[in-house]
């Protein structure tokens, strides 16, 4: 599904020269963090990620005993009232962020580290291999995500390990794509050539020489495939397809409060606004990393290619 | 002038092609189907591995073995895998779309009205959405880096970070059943009516998936605008005196479109995924609630064809956004 | 707790539950039970057994009028539905099946056996023979007379046909079914069958008479309405029979027109009512009640379908009655009825087959006790068990019962971990082999349920209980004519399940349904289906 001559922006360029400063990747997600947006986007994440973390450490409630009646507005017992078994659903929100940024993570790295391998070796490998690779990520990239992730969930079953399998195979193309063009740019440089020429294995030339040039693009692709992660995880949840009751998690938590929207509101809007504020607050943050990286408009315009994710940057 | 940045020097240099748009239609289409092909497969394949048992779905738990057994021949499960597919795969191609296993009417007949629904909706948002964003993007373009340039920019960026169902929801928490109770919480469409004869119905869902494509557009369109605007095409008009409206419209607007197309070819797409968790909110009786139907009952055929249908859609849209782009720019028909 | 009538039973029930429940104090469910319905925080409360529902009072009392459309919105069903009188599979099959045709037998709304297209049933000395004589003049919609030949051939055909209620006629002698009369049938069995009109009752909906040219697809049959329209999975027209035999004394039908339409769910089916699209909404969670009631009333049943806890007693654990004991004694039944039914529904004691008047009400009620648990287990060397538990949501409330069940397991060291399944695969290839699941049951009579359930050949015998003295008691009492004497027997019978049976049995839920308040004529009912057996011909709109 080649995008004739559309390229709209190349993805971030690879650091000029054969080597690359030492812990670039650091500066730049420092640089993003003392712009205003980075900054707000970073506390804000860190901040749910200390709650994911220590939440289950201080919840006033085991998250699974029946501390008030369902449903029940905020009272002394349960500050926010009770969710639809008569649980504290502030223990249930304090416990319900771990697993999902645990699993989110591991799909991600999953979804880029598989998408990064077949991105490079479409690049560096010559002709046939380089169609294999891409026409596979062109039949996964011909569903949606989440309908892909659905149909692997539901062959198998709403098991967790299996959830962050399916999850990471649905980002691998898209990341693979962006990969590969970046490693296009780096393969053609006259360094990794001269290494190549001394006949160094290929695997060898795309750990050593390629990859190092690939962090940039690669940290943006990961803060990205981050948000898209935690948003599928909790998209699953929410049909019933993903973590699994009683497990406290908070996609499934806002379906089961969906039912008593009128006699608790919070058993919903809890975990919804802390589902909303990771996300925003992620993406914010990946923004200012993408601007830092780039500079601002090239950013915007990567950004835009990067989330559309069906764009080809110059291959077949 | 276009938004192109050429990864530098990894294009090769070619020649002019002929008929570029045939071409490209051409070679894409075939591609396209190459593509199905596999896909079919993958979902077929996806698809019987499924476990649990169709029939007994059918049945109910009240089904004896010999009942099991006799709706298992009848609807053909004993067939060895690659049978079944080669007669799903004829079928198909002669717009024998199978019969659901639910209850033996055929999967055209269920699926036509809900295939109805769904278009409508993804129709009014892409509308609307489109609208909406290219005037958003217009606007801000013009007032680059004011104060409301910054405040849409922030609040789309927050936008697009939430996961749809999200949004849907808090649709539903402000307009339906909170805080006003202006519309109704589940699309309640009587059966068999099409959609448009009860709009009130519509509002939120459309609502929902057009905050879910309007960033993605207005952004798209502003910063191929602002691009556009600092063309030396554009500046040569302004040197020149013409009116500034006159300017945007005609010298900046059509360069900004192709990739704004672009993005709105991909909106389609983006909607194409979206109307799963959305449909699933409203209780709306579209294909993405059907899915999440048809997977729990594990109604096989009724799941291959919504997916297969769903690709196509997909492959189909990026060809059409692709040859569009290509159509809307003349001094791209030619790779350099 | 037969024979009670519905304001006896709401006291009973406040009464229950005013006792209070472990970790809740008694002040908290007051308010639940309260008279007068005193309401949670704010406008939207949770006000249970208030006397202004149930029991079809405010629906009751006053003149029929006839005319008008009702239209239900029923949840449960799906694409596979159907209107063949003797195919249904779920609840929204049943509500058009009921409505379109009758059957020889039924349930009133208080679980008793009433006649339908009978007049008598009367077996010979030997219970292997029944006699039944039909009414006289009951006609089709088309105008056809019923007579014993329909019956015959609506029997043969469930029979032959192995369908879902063939297995309460498991013993008929087909071969030798005779007609004796235009209106006499004689159905001979194998085996004595005292309990046949029981058996048939209980899978009354699954065994409608049909005539002898019956047609699917321009469905006849001799109920209260007749067929118009119907497509799967959507709606279906259903018009008033002028001639129903039943309408006899100014009974019903009244109504002209009945729709049913599928939705999808709860909120759809609310929605649906509070938008004036739906007059009947059935299958209610108890959380729902308030919105209801504001916009219309509420019938509450207090239900007899069942949905057990299942353990198979041929496998460890649970093979050692020691554990099952205990795992019945972990259940605090109350807790899972407040928390998951606010406390509506009838408790249970681990028999099946509540309003069967063969129920000895003298066995005491089981309630929670941790610590003989405890040490149940531990005399079965068990202690510190974990056990995995299938649940799905093959009915209202079995996935929450399971995670209160799981949670109240804790106090007594037993962990259980939970697989929920769709219902798809709930029903597949490992139906009535999980070890330790739960399960949805229509109500039936005590001893037909034995034969369904508790025999080593029963079709469902999920727990996979084979004892030879409790199959050489039912054989007895399913021989014996008299209903006293067989009683005795019936008792006997208890005394194993409730003692050392593998169901867990801690309620009977109830069935929560909404009207809107133009609808009269409504009574809840006891058997577990919506409406009091789905009674539409009763209905009459204002």
């Amino acid at each position: 599904m080649s995008a004739v001559a559309e390229a709209p922006v190349a993805p971030p360029e690879p650091s000029a020269g054969p080597r690359v400063r030492r812990f670039e990747w650091a500066h730049t997600l420092w640089a993003a963090a003392k712009t205003l947006r980075g900054a707000i986007g970073l506390v804000v994440t860190l901040f749910v990620i200390a709650v994911g973390a220590i939440g289950p450490f201080i919840a006033p409630h085991d998250p699974n005993a029946f501390v008030t009646l369902p449903y029940a507005p905020p009272n002394a017992v349960a500050k926010l009232g009770g969710d639809s078994l008569g649980r504290d659903v502030y223990s249930r929100v304090l416990d319900g962020g771990w697993q999902i940024l645990i699993m989110a993570a591991l799909a991600t790295a999953i979804g880029v580290g598989l998408g990064a391998a077949a991105g490079v070796s479409a690049a560096y490998l010559p002709g046939w291999r380089d169609n294999i690779i891409m026409r596979f990520v062109d039949v996964i990239l011909a569903f949606p995500q989440l309908v892909f992730a659905l149909l692997l969930v539901s062959v198998v079953g709403p098991k967790n390990w299996l959830l962050v399998i399916a999850v990471g195979l649905s980002h691998a193309p898209q990341v693979a794509r962006v990969i590969r063009s970046a490693a296009l740019d780096v393969s053609e440089r006259d360094f990794v050539k001269a290494v190549a020429i001394t006949g160094v294995p290929p695997w060898k030339v795309m750990n050593r020489e390629i990859l190092p040039n690939l962090v940039t693009p690669l940290m943006v692709e990961t803060g990205l495939r981050m948000t898209y992660s935690i948003v599928i995880m909790a998209g699953l949840s929410f049909l019933g397809f993903g973590l699994q009751p009683p497990s406290p998690n908070w996609g499934s938590m806002i379906k089961d409060g969906q039912g008593g929207l009128t006699l608790n509101p919070w058993a919903m809007l809890a975990p919804a606004i802390m589902l909303a504020i990771l996300c925003i607050g992620l993406n914010t943050y990946t923004d200012a990393v993408t601007r830092s990286a780039l500079g601002v408009d090239r950013a915007e315009k990567f950004a835009l290619t990067e989330v559309m994710s069906a764009t080809e940057t110059g291959s077949a | 002038m276009t938004t192109v940045e050429q990864p530098a020097a990894a294009a090769p240099v070619l020649v002019a092609v002929p008929h570029p748009i045939r071409r490209l239609l051409i070679e894409r289409t075939l591609y396209g189907i190459l593509t199905l092909f596999i896909v079919s497969i993958l979902v077929f394949a996806a698809t019987e591995l499924l476990p649990g048992d169709a029939a007994r779905a059918v049945l109910g738990h009240n089904a004896t073995p010999i009942q099991l057994h006799n709706l298992q021949v009848q609807l053909g499960l004993d067939r060895p895998a690659v049978v079944q597919y080669w007669s799903w795969l004829s079928g198909l191609l002669h717009g024998d779309l199978g019969k659901s296993l639910a209850n033996g009417e055929s999967v055209s007949t269920l699926l036509a009205g809900r295939i109805l629904n769904s278009a409508v909706l993804v129709v009014l948002a892409g509308f609307f959405g489109t609208v909406i964003g290219v005037a958003l993007g217009l606007f801000t373009a013009i007032r680059r880096d004011k104060f409301i340039d910054h405040t849409l920019s922030v609040i789309s960026l927050g936008v697009t970070a939430l996961p749809e169902f999200v949004i849907a929801l808090g649709f539903l928490f402000v307009f339906s059943t909170n805080v006003f109770h202006a519309f109704p919480a589940v699309s309640l469409i009587p059966p068999g009516s099409p959609p448009w004869q009860s709009p009130s119905l519509l509002v939120l869902p459309v609502a929902a998936l057009v905050v879910v494509i309007v960033p993605y557009i207005y952004r798209m369109m502003r910063a191929a605008t602002i691009e556009a605007l600092e063309s030396e095409y554009v500046e040569m008009a302004r040197l020149k005196g013409l009116p500034r409206t006159g300017v945007l419209l005609r010298h900046a607007l059509p360069n900004a479109i192709a990739p704004t197309i672009q993005a709105i070819g991909l909106s389609f797409l983006y909607l194409a995924g979206g109307i799963v968790l959305i449909e699933v909110v409203f209780a709306y009786p579209g294909i993405g609630f059907t899915l999440d139907q048809a997977v729990q009952n594990r109604d096989i055929p009724i799941i291959q064809f919504i997916v297969l249908l769903l690709a196509t859609f997909y492959i189909f849209m990026n060809i059409v956004t692709d040859v569009i782009a290509l159509i809307a720019t003349p001094r791209r028909r030619v790779p350099r | 707790m037969n024979g009670a009538t519905t304001g006896e039973r709401l006291e009973l029930a406040q009464a229950m539950q005013a006792e209070g429940s472990s970790g809740l104090g008694r002040r908290d469910f007051m308010r639940y039970a309260g008279a007068g319905a005193v309401l949670l925080g704010g406008a939207s409360g949770l006000a249970a057994c208030s006397s202004s529902t149930s029991s079809g009072t405010g629906t009751t009392g006053g003149t029929p009028k006839k005319g008008g459309t009702l239209t239900a919105g029923l949840a449960g069903g799906n694409a596979s539905d159907t209107v063949d009188g003797q195919k249904g599979v779920n609840n929204v099959d049943f509500s058009r099946i009921i409505a379109l045709y009758d059957a020889l037998s039924r349930y009133d709304i208080n679980a008793q056996i009433e006649n339908g297209l009978a007049e008598s049933f009367e077996p010979n000395s030997t219970a292997t023979e029944w006699t039944i004589k039909l009414k006289s003049g009951v006609e089709f919609h088309n105008g056809k007379t019923l007579t014993a030949d329909d019956v015959i051939f609506s029997l043969t055909r469930v029979v032959k046909g192995n369908l879902g209620g063939a297995s309460s006629m498991a013993n008929i002698d087909l071969a030798s079914m005779k007609k004796l009369d235009d209106l006499t049938v004689l159905v001979p069995f194998k085996t004595p069958y005292a309990t046949f009109p029981a058996g048939y009752t209980g899978y009354y909906y699954y065994l409608s008479i049909l005539p002898t040219d019956y047609d699917v697809h321009n469905p006849v049959g001799t109920g209260p309405f007749k067929y118009q329209s119907f497509t799967p999975g959507q709606t279906s027209t259903f018009v008033r029979n002028p001639n129903y035999y039943g309408s006899t004394g100014g009974k019903g039908p009244y109504i002209d027109t009945l729709v049913i339409n599928d939705l999808a769910d709860e909120n759809t089916q609310i929605n649906a009512m509070l938008a004036g699209q739906a007059d009947a909404i059935n299958l209610l969670s108890f959380t729902s009640i308030p919105r209801v009631q504001a916009a219309g009333q509420i019938l509450i049943g207090t239900g007899g379908g069942m949905t057990p806890f299942t353990m198979r007693v041929d496998q460890a654990p649970f093979n050692d009655v020691r554990v099952r004991q205990a795992f019945r004694l972990i259940a605090d039944r109350k807790q899972m009825m407040n928390l998951v039914f606010g406390g509506h529904g009838t408790l249970g004691n681990d028999i099946f087959s509540p309003w069967d008047p063969d129920i000895d009400s003298s066995i005491p009620q089981r309630e929670q006790d941790i610590n003989q648990a405890k040490s149940l287990l531990a005399a079965a060397g068990q202690s510190g068990l974990t056990v995995e538990l299938v649940t799905s949501d093959i009915a209202q409330g079995t996935t929450k019962v399971a995670q209160v069940f799981a949670q109240q397991a804790k106090a007594a060291g037993v962990t259980v971990n939970l697989r929920t399944v769709t219902a798809t695969d709930f029903y597949g290839t490992q139906y009535l082999k999980w070890t330790f699941a739960q399960d949805y049951w229509y109500y039936s009579q005590y001893l037909p349920q034995i034969a369904q359930a508790t025999l080593p050949i029963s079709p469902f015998n999920e727990t996979h209980w084979s004892d030879p003295t409790y199959v050489a008691l039912y054989n007895q009492a399913i021989a014996i004519t008299d209903p006293a004497k067989r009683r005795d027997v019936a008792h006997q019978l208890q005394a194993i399940d409730h003692t050392s049976g593998g169901y867990i049995i801690p309620y009977f839920p109830p069935t929560i349904d909404g009207l809107s308040k133009r609808v009269h004529g409504a009574q809840a009912g006891k058997v577990g289906l919506s409406f009091g057996n789905y009674s539409f011909k009763d209905m009459w709109l204002e």
